[in-house]
């Protein structure tokens, strides 16, 4: 006989909460009734909390696969988006937001501390803050509010903050973007599907056409949705997939061949980064080709050209095509002693100077990299790292 | 003191702040209230064998120092420091669960019946210390079950599963 038969459910399953998850599969396969009591979601809900401290899970899948899914260098700050109440506040929050936006009649929204609009904003996601600063080539006051608010109580609690323009939540205590297909696969899953939801909440609301038609693409993919022409956060949120994807693309020039990127492609897809446009067209780099086709003798590093890594323009290249390709092997000839000269340089400042560098992958996740640019003022970038300064306590509006 | 009659009528005597650790039972008495005549009448625990009681008042004894575990709340498994309870199992414990299977699926459902939190989880724990490191045979083995999936089951079981097992 089945010893334990003589046992109800509600023991059987107090026995198997004392599982660990490989035991609990164990169970799962052994017979029909330890299988129905071992698919229990909140078993597995409780393992999620106990063995990985987390309490979040994208909605299409269940707390069982959520369980096996990929947690290293996952954000536990996410945890609090998790609890339905926090959830439902923020959607709400979201939507007055979206309304405000969409409506032209309605003030525009700025930074509480200053006078910086749309694109530079970050907003607080502490429950009931909802702060609203710019970024840190602006007023950096989103960035000095979390450091208010640092403390041991408030660190965890004002961790997160959302790019209002991107939709895209950056961790001031993980110090990282949160959705980066390098790191965690379960954290991009759980804030892919959050976005979308956050999309899909304020669809009843009143929004112009792009809006409407961009947002039925989000659900969709990002990567073949229309243009919409208009300035909107449909648009610039449409295109977080390849976004973060092109986040973990390194411009750091090291031991690779150097190949040639035109300044004006190159602005146009950070500023695509940024949040503030549509991405680019093919690469182009015709201007940097003289009238018979040969390479100008006359133009200079990060002025007129990025020299950037094979790996990276294959990525790039494989996303926007276009062309001509320049490399370092096509600037062999003695005449381009000079280019060679700036690219050594530019090679030889990558390695010495792994903090400031500005292709690094630290310096291209930070937030940082918004110092260089805004939008009709583009300041070259190696001379951002000129421009750098690290002191973080200009705190002079000390208010709460 | 208390009188207690198992299944076949033995009667058990025991200090009353003893068996309290029985939520059933302390809910009883405080029904009762707090009448003499309570001591004199046998409470009747049909469900209950004679040897198992006798474990029972054995562990309610053992741990009649213990601080009672909360019950029916969700935050019945943290202690005092809001930290989880241990899977750890202490050496008088260990020792009081050696019991044949029999014996101890009794003890859990006694400890169900008779509503003590803390003994019902260190049974179950001692059951789950059973399965752990096991294959899903070896289960079936142990609590002599019969695999009652069919091909078709089986085969849906492994494909839901499939990606648990690739790490």
């Amino acid at each position: 006989m089945n010893t334990l038969s003589p046992l109800p459910d509600e023991v059987v399953y107090a026995i198997l909460s004392h599982l660990p998850a490989p035991a609990l599969l164990a169970c799962l396969f052994s017979c029909r009734r330890l299988y129905r009591l071992a698919a229990d979601e909140t078993l597995w809900r409780e393992l999620c909390l106990k063995e990985h401290n987390i309490t979040f899970k994208p909605s299409h899948l269940t707390w069982r696969q959520n369980y096996h899914g990929d947690f290293s260098n996952c954000c536990r700050h996410l945890n609090a988006l998790a609890t339905p109440k926090h959830n439902a506040e923020f959607t709400q929050r979201w939507r007055s937001l979206f309304a405000r936006v969409e409506n032209p009649a309605a003030p525009e929204i700025s930074c509480e501390k200053c006078t910086e609009g749309f694109n530079s904003l970050w907003m607080c996601m502490a429950p009931d803050c909802a702060f609203i600063g710019c970024n840190r080539i602006a007023g950096r006051h989103a960035f000095l509010h979390y450091q208010r608010q640092n403390t041991s109580a408030g660190q965890a609690k004002h961790a997160l903050c959302i790019k209002l323009n991107v939709l895209e939540i950056w961790c001031y205590v993980c110090e990282k973007w949160l959705c980066t297909p390098s790191e965690s696969k379960s954290e991009r899953a759980f804030v892919l599907n959050w976005q979308r939801q956050l999309l899909l909440a304020s669809k009843d609301l009143p929004c112009s056409g792009t809006a409407k038609e961009a947002s039925a693409a989000v659900t969709v993919s990002s990567h073949g949705c229309p243009i919409p022409s208009t300035s909107s956060i449909w648009y610039s949120a449409a295109w977080n997939e390849r976004r973060q994807e092109e986040r973990d693309i390194s411009l750091r020039l090291e031991d690779e061949e150097a190949y040639l990127v035109s300044t004006v492609w190159a602005h146009e897809w950070r500023t695509f980064q940024l949040g503030m446009r549509p991405p680019p067209g093919p690469i182009d780099n015709s201007n940097l080709l003289d009238a018979s086709g040969n390479v100008r003798l006359d133009f200079g590093a990060n002025i007129d050209f990025w020299a950037i890594p094979e790996s990276a323009w294959r990525a790039l290249h494989a996303t926007y095509g276009g062309g001509p390709v320049i490399c370092e092997s096509n600037l062999s000839g003695e005449e381009y002693y000079m280019l060679r000269l700036d690219i050594a340089m530019l090679r030889r400042r990558a390695s010495e100077e792994p903090e400031t560098d500005y292709g690094s992958d630290e310096s291209w996740n930070e937030e940082d990299d918004y110092m260089w640019i805004s939008d009709d003022d583009l300041v070259y970038f190696t001379e951002t790292h000129f421009l750098d300064d690290h002191g973080d306590e200009d705190d002079e509006d000390g208010d709460g | 003191m208390v009188k207690l009659t198992s299944s076949e009528g033995t009667e058990f005597d025991v200090e009353r702040s003893v068996i309290e650790r029985s939520l059933l039972i302390k809910n009883l008495l405080d029904d009762v209230g707090e009448s003499d005549t309570c001591a004199y009448t046998p409470i009747p625990l049909p469900n209950v064998s004679g040897p198992i009681l006798a474990k029972v008042i054995e562990y309610c004894e053992h741990h009649r120092n213990d601080p009672v575990v909360g019950h029916g709340d969700a935050d019945a498994e943290l202690d005092a420091s809001g930290a989880r309870v241990s899977d750890e199992i202490d050496e008088w414990d260990m020792e009081f669960c050696k019991v044949d299977q029999g014996t101890l699926f009794e003890m859990i459902l006694a400890a169900n019946y008779l509503d003590i939190r803390s003994m019902l989880d260190l049974t179950c724990k001692t059951v789950a210390n059973m399965i752990k490191n096991k294959t899903p045979e070896e289960i079936r083995k142990t609590f002599n079950i019969t695999n009652d999936f069919s091909p078709e089951e089986e085969e849906q079981v492994q494909r839901e599963n499939a990606w648990c097992e690739d790490r």
